[in-house]
């Protein structure tokens, strides 16, 4: 299936899933509350995410009820997908992060919830709900890794924090996913938004660093599983401001010129094995510094619009 | 007749041996007897007791042996000869004992072949008695010369040997020599454990036992070679092996001495004949060394052993121009030998001659399969192929391609200005280019070091090729990676100077007094043991500084060895000027022995200057002697120091802050140059940082960073402080420090650019920019980006054009890029 991967930059309304699970320990319960609490915060004010569109569950909603919106069982949070499969249009994006303990139980890979566990069977049949929308779908527990290959399916994105369930112990992989969706770091396209594909190499690189530089053995390898060869990852994305639409003619006509140069610039890059370095460099310089008059040009327009 | 009542052991029927009068006419018990009293170095008791007995099997065989310790190789022939022509139970150890012998005289085609008749008839024997096995046994080393899977054959053999008579000894003994042949020294050990056990007292095994201390570098060694050598003071190799040591000690006339006394026994040793060959070279007696190599030859033909022995000797006195010359000697004498191949392509690897070390490695590999050195280092050198090379005026610094870039973009110039301050200081200049290999897993600078894994040190000068840790091979912390890379290439200076003939101490000396002239807080510093050990009289006198790095006698010895010989470096510059420092290793290049060369340099004899500097160091320690218990042995009291440490940590446990901060308080005014990395000072910085007294903490710190040059934390938190205090240029010091213990966090780079960008320290906003982008960060495009704007702000348009460039390739939307690139193109941005 082809996903016309441009709909998912422009236009589009972001559902958001938030789920701590059990923590066992004051510690977790903590650094969960707070990275589910920055998730949120994120989702209204950079991403345009209303109330409604906001789903919060975890162990204990009592910690912060501002933002916390129910209790994380596994009932709590199938019903949580089938809301908003109801409430969401075709084409939305929904973002579906879980943090906590997971584990494996025969061939059935779980996260450790209140109560019943929630499994990857239980999440993949619940999702078949949004087949109209794009899912990302990140499981950032530990032995998390049995999600993947359960959950995988067209417009999907499903990330793991962890290779396998083998991998149990504790992961860095969710503190690092969170601030690299606030995060310019993260950015690393600069075009304002940090895409899944860019946050998940940005948190899978952090932790190989704190790992290594904790000169500990790496323990957690995430992973991601893209139905579209890695684009739906690079398409969808998470906005580090908040988007602004000008009405002025003179800016769509600059914005069109940009959109013309930046494809050229992608098509230049792709050839650049195949280019003599010197006429790449002369080519690739002079696109660059066309786009760089437009966006100067879009700002002086901006500048002048009250 | 004693028959024994092990399976496999024949008695022997051995008509006409009567001798009245000898202690037993068994020809069993007597070869027993007579066996272990030459295992315990009693040569003349066996020739004695066996006068004119040449023409019975068993005294014949034990008179050959007997002429076998002595050297006298056509005697042992003649008699293995007599005894292998009759059959009898010693009959097919004879005949390999004499081939054995033909290997040594040079007839190894010979040797082989009689190994290859000896071995068939064996093999195809219906039974073998224990003697049988061992003949077996040897036959196999013979043959593993060119069939190195034999070596595993002779393993087998000897330990049926073993297992067929619990009284061979010679068995254990073999396997033991030949599993430690093969690097195996576990094995080894437990081999020769078993012969002491077996037969306790015997010379042999306890000499073993203390070869494989030698080999696994045991603070005991020398102690266990000497009392070996006490107990059987007739064997040549237990001398040679204290020769060895002496020679390794740098004190060549003890050397020389055990090294003809050896020879006087066994006229045919080579260790012995090696170090005698070694010491000579080392005075300078080319044509004493000449004789000595001519008047062995005579007996060996082609003594690979020898050369290599002698390459092994000047390579540990760090000759290592020298040891290839030789080893190549032996090589073109004994092409097909792997011990002097091994030699040869270990120092060409240590001169830095890659290909030709990895080529006679390789050879030496193919002829012993089993040798653990080559195959590590060969390992190694398979990695080292995809290490990056990055060149500056007169350094190649070798690294993991990973991170190369990042080190030597610090390294570089930290070398090139070290270089130049030495050679001012020195006079001299070391040829370039100096090769630095840095290497990421310590196990891999250990292999490319000892071929082993496990070395405890940091680093490595060969002379122009110096080894070392990367940063990242070791724990945040462990070691200061810029000060160790400077005292490696003093050793450049030192050695290179001298001619590779100074003192151990002395190169080590400077080597870390320079380190603590190169940069604030860089070098070994005081420390309670240091000071506990001067007051219990444990420091070694100046005259033999040397043991403490190559016979330690307890762990710390090494640690205490480099600070002490820094101190009289130190006591030497600040007394007689440095000028007295370049006349001593003049000196020593010119070949003076120690005392000689202080007497040409400071005018004073060894006693007199052992005198003054101790006074120098007491006067100099009187402070903190008063308060820290004398070390005895290995072992130091409770001092008051300590007493004071301990009480202001309980206190601080306690949360009493005022008394915890009196307590370390005392402490520190008992000590305040403590180095050790929980000072008195560390603690007062920890308290007052808690009390929010930051101007008081940072001074704590700031005498912290002074005195250890590796305590990350401290570096990073008064940075920190400074920072919070607007002292930019103190916080930028503090993170420029810290670089040199840990040079890969981002965020400390990113800082220290900051720092010095808004210091318009524009040089040193590019150095961390430019390691940031090495650091390979999540966020490229940014960091091209900032390095771009650094390159602006120095005003090198066209370096920040093409680093601008770099992020708006990996990020075309970046719109600071895209003004700056405006910018410098001549637009507005």
């Amino acid at each position: 299936m082809i996903v016309a991967l441009g709909s998912l930059l422009f236009a589009v309304q972001t559902q958001v899933v938030v789920v701590t699970g059990l923590s066992g320990e004051p510690q977790y319960a903590a650094a969960w509350a707070k990275l589910g609490g920055s998730v949120v915060d994120q989702a209204k004010l950079r991403w345009g995410v209303g109330d409604s569109s906001l789903v919060y569950l975890s162990e204990n909603p009592a910690v912060d009820p501002a933002r916390m919106t129910g209790r994380a069982s596994r009932d709590a949070v199938l019903a949580a997908i089938g809301q908003v499969s109801r409430h969401t249009a075709k084409n939305d994006v929904v973002l579906l992060l879980l943090i906590g303990h997971g584990s494996e139980q025969g061939d059935e890979a779980r996260l450790n919830l209140p109560g019943p566990d929630l499994t990857a069977p239980d999440l993949a049949q619940a999702l078949r709900a949004l087949s109209d929308q794009t899912v990302v779908v990140v499981n950032a527990a530990s032995a998390s890794g049995g999600f993947l290959k359960a959950l995988a399916g067209p417009r999907r994105v499903v990330i793991t924090a962890t290779k396998s369930g083998f991998e149990r112990n504790a992961t860095m992989f969710g503190d690092f996913f969170v601030t690299a969706l606030s995060s310019d770091a993260a950015d690393a396209d600069k075009n304002g938004r940090v895409s899944a594909a860019e946050a998940f190499q940005y948190a899978s690189r952090e932790v190989a660093r704190a790992y290594e530089t904790g000169k500990r053995l790496l323990t957690e390898h995430a992973q991601l599983d893209d139905s579209n060869g890695g684009a739906l990852a690079r398409a969808v994305g998470f906005a580090l401001v908040p988007d602004t639409v000008s009405s002025d003619p003179r800016v769509s006509t600059l914005v069109a010129e940009r959109r013309r140069l930046e494809a050229a610039i992608t098509e230049l890059r792709g050839r650049k094995a195949r280019t003599d370095s010197t006429a790449y460099q002369r080519e690739l310089e002079h696109l660059l510094v066309s786009l760089a008059e437009a966006n100067q040009a879009i700002r002086a327009i901006q500048r002048q619009t009250p | 007749m004693k028959l024994p009542g092990i399976v496999g052991v024949v008695a022997l029927a051995v008509a006409g041996v009567t001798c009245a009068g000898q202690e037993s006419q068994d020809p069993v018990e007597l070869r027993r007897r007579l066996t272990r009293a030459l295992d315990r170095g009693e040569i003349a008791t066996v020739e004695r007791e066996l006068s004119g007995r040449e023409a019975d099997p068993t005294a014949g065989y034990l008179l050959a042996e007997a002429a076998v310790h002595r050297g006298r190789a056509r005697r042992a022939d003649s008699l293995f000869r007599r005894v292998a022509s009759v059959p009898g139970p010693l009959q097919a150890l004879a005949e390999i004992r004499r081939a054995e012998g033909l290997v040594g005289s040079g007839s190894a085609a010979e040797a082989r072949r009689t190994a290859d008749q000896v071995a068939r008839r064996l093999e195809s024997a219906a039974t073998n008695t224990a003697l049988d096995w061992l003949a077996l046994g040897i036959a196999y080393e013979i043959l593993g010369a060119v069939t190195p899977a034999q070596f595993k054959d002779a393993l087998s053999a000897l330990d049926r040997a073993v297992a067929a008579d619990s009284v061979l000894i010679e068995a254990n003994l073999r396997l033991g020599q030949l599993l430690l042949g093969k690097y195996n020294a576990p094995d080894a050990k437990a081999a020769f454990a078993e012969a002491l056990r077996r037969d306790p007292g015997n010379t042999r095994a306890a000499l073993g036992l203390a070869e494989v201390a030698l080999f696994e570098g045991r603070p005991d060694t020398y102690s266990l070679v000497e009392k070996a050598v006490k107990a059987g003071p007739g064997l040549a190799r237990g001398i040679a092996v204290l020769a060895r040591m002496d020679l390794d000690a740098e004190q060549t006339d003890s050397a020389l001495a055990r090294a003809d006394l050896a020879i006087g026994l066994d006229s045919t040793a080579e260790r012995a004949w090696a170090i005698r060959g070694a010491v000579l070279l080392l005075r300078g007696d080319t044509t004493g060394f000449r004789t000595a190599e001519r008047l062995l030859r005579s007996h060996r033909p082609a003594p690979g052993g020898f050369y290599a022995e002698i390459a092994g000797a000047l390579g540990r006195q760090r000759q290592y121009a020298a040891a290839a010359r030789f080893a190549a000697e032996g090589v073109a004498l004994a092409p097909g030998d792997p011990e002097v191949l091994t030699a040869l392509g270990t120092n060409e690897l240590r001169l830095g001659q890659i290909e030709s070390g990895r080529a006679h490695l390789a050879e030496a590999f193919s002829r012993d399969p089993y040798h653990v050195w080559n195959k590590n280092t060969l390992d190694l050198l398979d990695d080292l192929a995809g290490y990056r090379t990055i060149s500056t005026a007169r350094f190649q610094l070798v690294g993991a391609p990973d991170e190369v870039e990042l080190l030597a973009l610090h390294l570089g110039p930290l070398l090139e200005r070290a270089y130049d301050s030495l050679a001012t200081r020195y006079q001299y200049q070391p040829p370039a280019p100096v090769r630095i290999e840095l290497y990421r897993r310590h196990a891999d600078f250990s292999v490319r070091t000892v071929g082993l894994a496990g070395l405890g040190a940091l680093g490595v000068s060969f002379g122009s090729v110096l080894a070392m840790d990367a940063p990242s091979a070791r724990e945040v912390g462990a070691f200061n990676w810029g000060s160790t890379a400077w005292h490696e290439l003093a050793h450049a200076f030192t050695l290179g100077m001298t001619n590779h003939q100074v003192p151990r101490w002395l190169s080590e000396g400077l080597s870390v007094l320079e380190e603590r002239r190169a940069k604030r807080g860089w070098g070994a510093q005081a420390t309670p043991l240091f000071v506990a050990a001067l007051k219990g009289n444990q420091l070694n006198p100046v005259s033999r500084l040397n043991d403490g790095f190559v016979r330690p006698r307890h762990g710390h010895d090494v640690i205490l060895a480099y600070y002490q010989s820094s101190l009289m470096c130190e006591y030497l510059e600040t007394t007689f000027g440095f000028e007295s420092v370049r006349k001593l290793l003049a000196a020593f290049r010119d070949g003076a022995a120690t005392g000689p060369a202080f007497q040409a340099s400071v005018g004073l004899s060894m006693v007199e200057l052992d005198r003054r500097f101790d006074s120098w160091l007491r006067t100099r320690f009187a402070g903190p002697m008063k308060s820290v218990a004398a070390l005895r042995d290995s072992t130091v009291g409770p001092g008051e120091l300590q007493l004071a440490m301990e009480s202001g940590k309980r206190f601080r446990g306690a949360k009493q802050l005022d008394q915890a901060i009196a307590a370390f308080d005392r402490a520190d005014r008992m000590f305040p140059e403590m180095a050790d990395g929980e000072s008195p000072a560390w603690f007062l910085a920890e308290l007052y940082r808690e009390r929010g007294d930051l101007p008081k903490a940072v001074d704590y710190l700031a005498r912290v960073t002074r005195l250890n040059d590796s305590h990350y934390r401290a570096n990073r938190i008064e940075a920190e402080l400074r920072a919070k205090q607007g002292d930019d240029r103190g916080a930028l010091a503090a993170l420029d420090r810290a670089t040199w213990i840990s040079p890969y966090d981002v965020a400390m780079n990113e800082e220290a650019a900051s720092l010095a960008a808004k210091l318009g320290a524009t040089a040193e906003a590019i150095r961390f920019r430019r390691a940031v982008v090495a650091l390979q960060p999540s966020d490229r495009a940014g960091a091209w980006f900032e390095l771009a704007v650094a390159y602006r702000n120095s005003g090198d348009r066209e370096a920040a054009r093409r680093e601008v460039l770099r992020a708006l390739e990996e990020a075309p939307s970046f719109e600071k890029a895209q003004m700056l690139l405006l910018e410098l193109r001549g637009g507005r941005p």
